[in-house]
């Protein structure tokens, strides 16, 4: 499971290996650390920190002990649900087959969600531009993802452009 | 010096520029002790034999003027049957449905052991396998790097110059019809059929743009790649493709709200995976370049990626593929 975790840090140098460490010794993997400079907590010598770290839940529960162990304050803790990204663009008729149902079939997958779209329609009878943004829980997912706007772009004649990092 | 007789089969605009080039390098060729020659030419409707060597400046004028080369009605294929030469340029109209005369033309001069470079693509995509057996066969070359992305190396590259590396796969923009709409649609917020036909006016695109503008062309390159450097048998049948026809400028705009441009690309793997669609590419992508360019990324084991880019269209671009061609068979064989 993937988890994002804010704490709490002294503005001190130092504070941020100690608060590593945990992770490290549990043998967690840290995907990314947000160090928010102007985020300061109610004590104005806090600053708050997001680390995602992925791992299982007895291991991210040691972390947890950890830091308050060491008098780190864990101020949030959440199981993040997407970790992968990704903008597509939809180009045809896309109003007219049911710009619903297409975003439904990616948010009804139960693994990915659409999360942002823009559209240009510059006429009603012409063929219209979709920019979606959509998260994944993982590669695979995202995978499956991809083949689900193939086979619905095949189905409704509309063009799928894919980033040219998708094979 | 060792004298190379050199017949050019197809005499449009491919045709009259390897005729420029050779006419213009007589000095660099006669430095490397060769003296090159063109003894005969021909078109689809007639052709012009000399076995001492053709005057091309007047060739060259004889068929501006008449639009044809001389009385000699000839086909290039009878040509091929009855002259004596070294080496066959075949230069005629493409066909990817039979390979057109173009590959009867192959066909003929390699049974008789004669060298052939081409800048032809139906040929290569319709009987690859066929062609490059029967010059085995008979101990001939076959070369046709003019064939993928006119100027710019790529077939002579991986197969010479990169030879040991593995090639895992290669991908491009190979059609510069295509770069140049896509790439004006976004730069003058114009429609496709606006900018196609300014393409058409400037003489980027032909009359029928659908080879280029269906994926057709990127396919036949895709093809031949996959069979050249890969040593596959495949054709166009197997190139699933999507052609640019229903990209907007809408569409183009948005892409470039991500820092993304679409250009169509295509891509062959070591899998097997032939491939041409458009795609989002970063600005600042190497495959991102503009206008008629062409551009190949060949993904390697030992070199990492290597990306080259060049002019893909064009007389004398395309001619330059064609020398470097004709240099490899001298060197190789003379």
């Amino acid at each position: 499971m993937r988890v994002s975790m804010d704490i709490e840090l002294k503005d001190e140098p130092g504070q941020l290996i100690l608060a590593l460490d945990p992770i490290s010794k549990r043998k967690a993997n840290l995907v990314s650390v947000f160090h928010y400079h102007k985020k300061k907590s109610s004590g104005s010598d806090l600053i708050q920190v997001r680390l995602v770290i992925n791992s299982n839940e007895p291991t991210i529960k040691n972390i947890f002990n950890d830091f308050e162990e060491l008098g780190i304050r864990v101020l949030r803790i959440g199981e993040e649900k997407y970790s992968e990204s990704l903008t597509v663009l939809l180009l045809g008729h896309v109003i007219h087959t049911d710009l619903k149902d297409t975003i439904d079939r990616i948010d009804n997958s139960g693994f990915a969600e659409v999360v942002g779209m823009s559209l240009s329609m510059p006429e009603i009878s012409k063929p219209s531009s979709a920019s979606l943004e959509i998260h994944a829980a993982g590669q695979k997912e995202m995978e499956k993802t991809i083949e689900i706007l193939r086979e619905t772009a095949i189905e409704k004649d509309l063009l799928l452009i894919l980033p040219i990092e998708i094979e | 010096m060792k004298l190379i007789k050199v017949a050019i089969a197809g005499f449009g605009s491919i045709g009259q520029g390897v005729a420029r080039v050779i006419d213009m390098e007589q000095d660099f060729f006669k430095s490397n002790s060769y003296d090159v020659r063109v003894v005969a030419i021909s078109d689809s409707k007639s052709s012009i034999v000399n076995k001492d060597g053709l005057d091309i400046k007047k060739c060259l004028e004889t068929k501006k003027a008449t639009r044809r080369l001389s009385d000699d009605n000839r086909t290039s294929l009878e040509i091929i049957k009855e002259e004596e030469f070294d080496i066959l340029i075949e230069a005629t109209p493409t066909d990817i449905e039979t390979g057109g005369s173009g590959l009867e033309n192959m066909k003929e001069a390699l049974k008789r052991k004669i060298h052939v470079i081409t800048s032809n693509k139906g040929p290569l995509t319709v009987a690859f396998g066929e062609l490059t057996e029967t010059a085995k066969q008979n101990g001939c070359e076959l070369k046709y790097e003019a064939t993928v992305g006119g100027a710019m190396p790529v077939i002579n590259l991986m197969r010479e110059m990169m030879a040991g590396n593995k090639i895992n796969s290669i991908r491009g923009i190979f059609n510069g019809t295509c770069n140049y709409i896509l790439t004006r649609m976004y730069e003058e917020k114009s429609s496709y059929e606006d900018i196609l036909t300014e393409a058409m006016e400037l003489g980027i695109a032909e009359t029928d743009p659908s080879y280029d503008v269906d994926g057709i062309d990127t396919a036949c390159k895709v093809v031949i790649l996959a069979n050249s450097i890969f040593g596959m048998n495949k054709t166009i049948k197997d190139v699933k493709i999507t052609g640019i026809t229903k990209i907007t400028y809408e569409a183009l705009e948005m892409g470039a709200k991500e820092d993304k441009t679409i250009k169509l690309i295509g891509e062959v793997t070591r899998e097997g995976k032939l491939l041409v669609e458009p795609k989002l590419v970063p600005l600042g992508h190497p495959l991102a370049v503009s206008g008629t360019l062409n551009v190949a990324a060949i993904n390697t084991n030992l070199a990492g990626e290597i990306t080259v880019t060049g002019k893909g269209a064009g007389s004398i671009e395309t001619a330059s593929a064609v020398l470097s061609d004709l240099l490899y068979v001298l060197k190789k064989n003379y």
